[in-house]
């Protein structure tokens, strides 16, 4: 059997050469040889180049990056051969060093070395490379305890940081484990042993089954038995064809485990189901785990999905469940649901801060009955309302007209549920996007965030643990959560500093930048797929064009659209828009969940930038107890901020609390967003705000606004909301 | 500040035996008898004049007999035809005057007949060839060519190097390199005297020199 290539990386001093040595000895212990192997190699040329990349005369940047790979063609080539005899080699370095010293250290173009490291190693790669990481100080007693410099070593300890930072990221993007080079040696090299034992007993990650009487050998070719046959007839929907999708028989994780190994194997991926997955499920724990440590957590992670419920949870909290945006969310919502439900407590559904003392937590829970129990007199009022005043004739007040009827109450009352009203999340997402949420939930400055992040965790263990190890791993999840707390927890420092705390300015719409200021500048993106020119020479040939002649292209690339779903092409994502908006929280929590936006942020919730009355509400004569809610919660605001509560009071504003929040979109996104967002069945305060946006879009770049042709500036929301109703009754009576 | 007048590159390349050496020489005499401010480097090295420098530490390895891959030698002759360039490329900004003694033309040519993809290859040497940005490269460059014997007849005696001594068959790849003209090079026909090749190389310089002299 071919042996294994094992790299230890890491800056000057966090101990490759010592781990090395024993890891040699572990193996030889466990029946391995091994061999180190540094760059550059043991060859009399390698050993010149060694003179020569180490103590030589001073050179430009990128002739070292040229010279190392010269040593590094070398090395690899040695690499091979003794791999080629079953003998391991442990190596100290490998191309990652040059990505680090000359691409994140001395600031060369990344890509560039990326591709000569590339071809330079394309004979044999790295099967693990591993990052050693240790704290400055400690590097810095043992280079000096050492006594030795170089070339390298000379340079200075920001360097140094540079180098360790560089390592780190390079870590994360290509997914290699970090261990941690504090401690003993003999720590160390148990760390590094728990990485790699798991490679020393077989070839590959997974092990063929023995004995398999699924598939069978003939001249070399694998041939799929009857009892093959049979077992894929379960799994898979075609046994033949080029294309298959899987039954449900087989467990989604082994399915992501089995097409991780189809990167790596050449055969069908029949074939390698039924050699080293069939009839493993649940006997063979430690499978998943070699595959997910050969090929990379975040590519296995991303391979399957995972279906998730929070129930309860604030509508604060919704937001921050939602925050990623790459994954899928069903939330219950509040303009088809009445929220007038006791629970068997008396309760109605909102949260309480677990942090609260008696008192205030009782007089939090007064206050939060109060206004449910004005909610709940408002609804059922609001909706006899609007029924009673129906323009629709009796003989046509249908399902959908109650439907309607009923959005149309919920909708004018909504504002007055406070953000504290508990809603069910339904997440769907691939293991990759539910860990970034558990890590920044557990990183998030609320209690019922960080909360929420353990159970997720605890609960998705459950059903792929391998997934989720380094969730809360110290060096991983621990330390991507500790890093976003520290950095808000400065930025908020600085800004309460150097900031003025008040904002004089309440515009509900502010375009703050656009960044192509002339929509002609388009063009030449436009162009670019169909012709065979650079860019710059597409630019240059357009700009002596005349004005009519980029208008043609301008509307042949928008071309005739016939429905809001003919959307033209990407060039469109050049343009770029950024808002600063204040609207109500309701409309936010609509606007939010686009996935093809940018920069979303949001401040936090505050009272300060007042609330609307609908006109329903004032014409049915329901302002009074509607402004009640508001004083209520403005009561109970301020009574959480005295105390110091500032994340908690957040759940004492109401929905219809104006807040402050920022996006950047691109125009290509500003046709759906504009589009959809206007449209009838909308809430009448998304397509209000909407609908300025638009306008403030139609001065910086007419055409493309007047391309958006589909944005709805409709005023009458009730009639329309109708006929879509209608529309969705006569669809679910077709499928009956 | 006065705007400098670039000044005029040359890289002279060509087969072992074609006479580069004593052509570089003389046009090197040639533009410092006209108050020029010459810089002579070498591929595979730098600046001769200096021991200590990177690329002359370079030519050692290359020219040595040690066994390496063809990666390998890619990989290093590329450094120092950077190096080179960078420096070239420098010295001509500030309006020096530069003789290359080899550069991009013999590594096209070396590195490809030691079986490195034409692809792989023009990736390499736009990338020796980026300097902040810029691809930058010779003004005038030209590569003397002379028949095989002529070659033959005038590195009999000479001590060869590692180049110098591989296989016909490598010697052959490296000529048809050369006269494909691959990086668009002038072909100087080397087989007359050297007064008469002399010339020859003058007269596609003379007419570039104009704001220099």
């Amino acid at each position: 059997m071919r042996g294994k290539y094992i790299v230890l990386e890491g800056g000057e001093g966090v101990g490759k050469t010592t781990q090395a040595e024993l890891l040699i000895a572990q193996l030889r212990a466990n029946g391995i040889e091994a061999l180190y192997v540094q760059e550059p190699g043991s060859t009399p040329f390698a050993q010149e180049l060694r003179k020569l990349i180490k103590h030589g005369p001073p050179r430009t940047p990128k002739a070292n990056v040229l010279a190392f790979n010269a040593a590094r063609a070398e090395t690899v080539e040695e690499v091979s051969q003794i791999l080629d005899t079953g003998r391991w080699v442990i190596a100290d370095r490998s191309y990652l060093s040059t990505i680090v010293y000359q691409g994140h250290g001395e600031g060369q173009d990344l890509n560039q070395i990326r591709a000569v490291c590339d071809f330079a190693t394309e004979l044999q790669k790295p099967d693990l490379i591993i990052v050693l990481n240790l704290e400055r100080e400690e590097v810095k007693a043992r280079i000096s305890a050492r006594g030795e410099s170089d070339y390298f070593e000379d340079m200075d300890s920001q360097f140094h940081d540079t180098v360790n930072t560089a390592y780190l990221t390079e870590a994360e993007r290509l997914n290699l484990p970090v261990v941690d080079a504090a401690g003993t040696p003999e720590d160390v090299t148990a760390r590094l042993w728990e990485q790699i034992q798991n490679m020393h007993t077989q070839g590959s990650a997974s092990t063929p089954i023995e004995d398999n009487h699924l598939l069978e050998k003939v001249d070399g070719h694998y041939v799929i038995t009857e009892a093959g046959k049979a077992f894929l007839q379960d799994a898979i929907t075609n046994t033949t064809d080029n294309v298959y999708a899987f039954t449900g028989e087989m467990s989604p994780i082994t399915i992501a485990a089995a097409m991780a190994r189809l990167s790596r194997r050449g055969d069908d991926m029949r074939v390698t189901l039924l050699d080293e997955f069939a009839g493993k499920e649940g006997k063979d724990e430690g499978l998943l785990k070699r595959v997910i440590t050969a090929y990379g957590d975040d590519s296995v992670q991303q391979l399957t999905g995972i279906h998730l419920v929070v129930e309860n949870a604030s509508n604060l909290l919704t937001k921050k469940l939602e925050w990623g945006r790459l994954a899928a969310y069903l939330e219950q919502s509040t303009r088809y649901i009445y929220f007038d439900q006791k629970d068997p407590e008396g309760n109605y559904r909102y949260f309480t801060p677990i942090n609260l003392d008696a008192s205030t937590r009782t007089h939090y829970q007064n206050t939060m009955n109060q206004i449910f129990d004005k909610y709940s007199e408002m609804v059922h009022k609001l909706t006899d309302y609007v029924r009673l005043n129906s323009a629709v004739p009796k003989e046509e007040q249908d399902g959908a007209w109650k439907g309607a009827t009923r959005a149309q109450a919920c909708d004018a009352i909504r504002p007055v549920l406070p953000v504290a009203t508990t809603a069910t999340v339904g997440i769907f997402g691939s293991g990759q996007a539910i860990e970034a949420l558990i890590m920044r939930l557990r990183g998030d400055q609320s209690l019922e965030a960080q909360k929420t992040g353990d159970q997720i965790l605890n609960e998705v263990r459950k059903v792929a643990p391998t997934f989720f190890e380094r969730a809360d791993r110290p060096d991983r999840g621990g330390a991507t959560t500790a890093y976003m707390s520290t950095n808000r927890a400065s930025m908020r420092q600085i800004a309460e500093e150097k900031l003025p705390s008040n904002s004089d300015r309440y515009d509900a719409v502010d375009l703050i930048d656009v960044n192509i200021r002339n929509e002609l500048d388009l063009v030449p993106y436009m162009l670019y797929e169909q012709s065979a020119l650079n860019l710059r020479e597409i630019q240059s040939e357009v700009a002596n064009w005349k004005f009519e002649d980029k208008v043609r292209v301008f509307d042949a690339y928008v071309g005739e659209r016939l429905n809001r779903r003919h959307k033209p092409g990407r060039a469109l994502e050049h343009a770029h828009y950024t808002w600063d908006l204040v609207c109500d929280y309701g409309i936010f929590r609509d606007l939010q969940r686009h996935r093809i936006v940018d920069a979303l942020e949001w401040q936090q919730l505050t009272p300060r930038y007042g609330y609307e009355v609908p006109e329903l509400v004032e014409e049915a004569g329901l302002a009074d107890l509607f402004e009640d809610c508001f004083d209520l919660s403005y009561e109970l605001y301020s009574r959480l901020q005295a105390l110091g509560l500032y994340e908690e009071a957040q759940y004492a504003t109401l929905m219809g609390h104006r807040m402050r929040w920022k996006i950047m979109y691109n125009a290509r996104q500003a046709f759906h967003f504009h589009e959809l967002r206007s449209a009838p069945q909308g809430h009448p305060g998304y397509r209000k705000l909407i609908n300025q946006m638009h306008e403030r879009l139609s001065e910086v770049h007419p055409m493309l606004a007047a391309h958006m042709k589909f944005v709805n500036k409709d005023e009458d929301p009730e009639l329309t909301r109708l006929a879509a109703e209608r529309y969705t009754q006569f669809k679910l009576k077709q499928l009956s | 500040m006065a705007e400098k007048t670039p000044g005029l590159w040359i890289e002279i390349d060509g087969i072992d035996g074609a006479g580069k050496s004593e052509q570089v020489g003389r046009l090197e005499e040639r533009l410092k008898k006209l108050g020029l401010n010459v810089l002579k480097l070498r591929n595979p090295g730098g600046d001769p004049s200096d021991k200590a420098d990177f690329g002359e530490k370079v030519r050692e390895i290359a020219l040595s007999n040690l066994v390496r891959p063809a990666k390998s030698d890619l990989f290093l002759f590329a450094a120092a035809n950077h190096r080179n360039i960078a420096l070239g490329h420098t010295h001509r900004l500030n309006g020096g005057t530069v003789i290359m003694d080899r550069g991009l033309s013999s590594f096209n040519a070396y590195q490809g007949s030691q079986g490195i993809a034409r692809r792989d290859l023009s990736q390499t040497l736009e990338m020796i060839q980026d300097v902040d940005g810029v691809q930058a490269k010779p003004d005038v460059h030209l590569v003397l060519t002379v028949k095989p014997e002529v070659a033959a007849e005038r590195l009999a005696g000479v001590k060869l190097d590692y180049w110098e001594s591989q296989p016909e068959e490598f010697k052959n790849r490296v000529r048809a390199s050369y006269e494909a003209c691959l990086l668009g090079e002038t072909l100087i026909d080397s087989n007359g005297t050297i007064e008469e090749v002399e010339a020859l190389i003058w007269s596609h310089i003379e007419p570039k020199l104009g704001g220099n002299r």
